[in-house]
């Protein structure tokens, strides 16, 4: 449970802190109705991502143990480290500074979001052998 | 039963995952295959009007001056394998003034929306513009934020447009042989 909950929450602070470049660096004077869909998209998955956080804390306190599989929040990170490489790889080919970022970073957040599910179904009751 | 969910949702989130790795570097190795076509601004319009009249430039001169770039840049002659979409072919083949004489920016960005229904990416830079360097900015920044998953590649004939772009956007703009070098101007003026 320890490995699981040291990798998840590395996991968001990760995703806090494309949040907060994503916000910073992603255009908003797209011409086109796709930019607003994304962008009302975007903020319900961060919206639904902060709730089922604080859901996850509070039942940790509330003494629940996970019993979740450590591979999920490890094929996150690698999986947001291939993102954030592929996008500063590629950055110094676009006009837009980080577009690509901008556009990944909502992908990230998805599956963040999946993760965070995952999380949250994996909480057991009481603390029948507790994870050493 | 909350088993099996669970697992249906790492499988899920797994595949997710690698999916959107996938796409992402699928998408970079394609750039080399979209090509963007932007056209001569305003000026330049009236410049190769002006210029077409005095040389009797016709329908089919156009057409053949924009199929034989076509057939060179498809010939892999260009650093790296590019294809022409079929929108932009038929374009050139049909309305071949039309791409020739186009009327600034607001005809690039109807071009570039046209071309994106077709899931194609074209980009040529005709004429030595001064302002060349607005439309490919243009142009590209609007793509780009439209499509920000793909990579625009920008090539374009030797000009001071295509210089300031360089220096303007930091982005590298291939310069390829001036077309009149490609396709003679006797074949043009035919």
């Amino acid at each position: 449970m320890k490995k699981y909950l040291i990798f998840y929450f590395i996991a968001s602070a990760i995703i806090v802190l494309l949040f907060g470049l994503s916000f910073c660096s992603f255009p908003s004077d797209s011409i086109f109705d796709e930019g607003i869909f994304f962008e009302n998209i975007n903020k319900v998955a961060l919206y639904l991502n902060v709730a089922i956080i604080i859901i996850i804390i509070v039942l940790l306190i509330k003494k629940r143990r996970i019993d979740g599989k450590i591979v999920f929040p490890i094929a996150f990170l690698v999986f947001t480290g291939f993102i954030v490489i592929g996008c500063f790889l590629f950055n110094d080919r676009v006009i837009v500074p980080y577009v690509h970022f901008g556009y990944y970073a909502r992908l990230v957040v998805y599956g963040f979001t999946l993760l965070n599910i995952y999380t949250l179904l994996s909480m057991e009751k009481g603390d029948k052998n507790e994870e050493k | 039963m909350k088993e099996k969910i669970r697992n249906c949702l790492l499988t899920i989130g797994i595949g997710y995952m690698v999916v959107i790795v996938l796409l992402m570097f699928n998408s970079y190795a394609n750039s080399s295959k979209y090509i963007m076509i932007s056209t001569t601004d305003e000026y330049d319009a009236k410049l190769a009007e002006y210029k077409s009249k005095a040389n009797n430039i016709t329908e089919e001169s156009c057409k053949n001056y924009y199929l034989s770039f076509i057939d060179y840049i498809e010939k892999d002659k260009i650093n790296g394998k590019i294809e022409v979409s079929e929108y932009f072919k038929r374009v050139f083949s049909e309305e071949p003034f039309l791409s020739f004489y186009s009327k600034g920016i607001e005809a690039c960005s109807k071009l570039t929306q046209e071309a994106a229904r077709e899931n194609s990416f074209p980009l040529l830079f005709l004429g030595a513009s001064i302002q060349q360097d607005a439309i490919m900015g243009a142009y590209t920044t609007q793509y780009e934020l439209t499509y920000p998953d793909r990579l625009v590649r920008m090539i374009a004939e030797p000009s001071i447009g295509t210089v300031q772009a360089n220096i303007k956007y930091g982005k590298e703009v291939e310069i390829i042989e001036r077309i009149y070098n490609i396709v003679t101007e006797e074949e043009v003026v035919r």
